[in-house]
């Protein structure tokens, strides 16, 4: 009998977790996420990795449960298109140290050769800033270089985001509008050069 | 990877604004300094400058490209005056 009610515990724990009622189920941000996701897994390269890019951009703001995402994009797509700044990027140095050292099980010179290379990639890529993302990866934010034609575009600036776990590092230009908006996002591979556009709403329309 | 001098890079604006070089020539001319996993230690201002370079074939979404010659020439200013 008591083997027979953990059964059907466990049948209903794992039907709550495929509706998505699990430990993100009050703030429903998988809702937010699950189709642009799916979308721009889609639209860009499986192996370039960018796929988590404009998945992280459009994560819910209005989540309880993940506050810190509420500045990851001008736009909030789950109110229709309240416009937001970007007001999560850190000033400089802000918190650099105790981010880094917060890392647990990492050595001494583990964390020193982190906290080396995040100054580096501050020094080169950061001059307006950093945050951190909720995967752990940090993102660097260059000035923006004004377009002096006038038009929709306001200018565009360089970013650059890396994974202190692995290292890795990739980099791409955002091209914004007058209200902030990111409008286009070209990943800089060294491959071919593809513009991925998005409309005043932050909606996807296709490449150029 | 060593950095370019001051005089390539002026060089690269110079045949933008002549336009003896594409942008996306000069782009790609410029993207492998952006793109290293260890940038290249040069000065601030070439750094900034090579930045902007890679940037020269970015397209707008109301006319071809985003950034104009009077931008090329502002840039192009800056470096020179350091």
């Amino acid at each position: 009998m008591r083997m027979c009610w953990k059964l059907i515990l466990l049948a209903v724990w794992l039907i709550g977790q495929t509706l998505g009622f699990g430990m993100t189920g009050i703030c429903h941000e998988s809702l937010y996420y699950a189709q642009p996701s799916a979308v721009w897994q889609q639209i860009l390269p499986a192996n370039c990795g960018y796929d988590a890019l404009p998945n992280e951009a459009i994560r819910g703001y209005d989540c309880p449960a993940h506050p810190a995402s509420a500045y990851d994009n001008p736009i909030n797509h789950s109110t229709g298109g309240e416009k937001r700044s970007f007001e999560g990027i850190r000033p400089l140095f802000a918190s650099t140290a105790e981010f880094l050292a917060a890392e647990s099980g990492a050595s001494s010179a583990l964390q020193g050769a982190r906290l080396s290379e995040h100054l580096t990639q501050l020094e080169k890529y950061g001059s307006q800033g950093f945050k951190e993302l909720e995967n752990g990866n940090i993102r660097y934010y260059g000035d923006l270089k004004a377009a002096s034609t006038p038009g929709e575009m306001s200018g565009a600036r360089l970013v650059r985001e890396w994974n202190p776990e692995t290292g890795a590092k990739r980099t791409w230009y955002e091209t914004l509008d007058h209200s902030g908006t990111v409008r286009s996002v070209r990943p800089e591979t060294g491959g071919p050069k593809v513009h991925y556009i998005f409309d005043a709403n932050g909606n996807y329309t296709g490449t150029r | 990877m060593n950095a370019p001098s001051r005089s390539e890079v002026t060089e690269k604006f110079q045949q933008l604004l002549q336009e003896v070089a594409s942008r996306e020539g000069v782009a790609t001319w410029a993207q492998k300094w952006v793109i290293a996993d260890n940038p290249t230690d040069m000065e601030k201002d070439i750094w900034e400058a090579l930045q902007f370079l890679a940037s020269a074939d970015l397209i707008s979404t109301d006319r071809p490209y985003l950034y104009s010659a009077q931008d090329f020439e502002r840039e192009l200013a800056k470096l020179l005056k350091c």
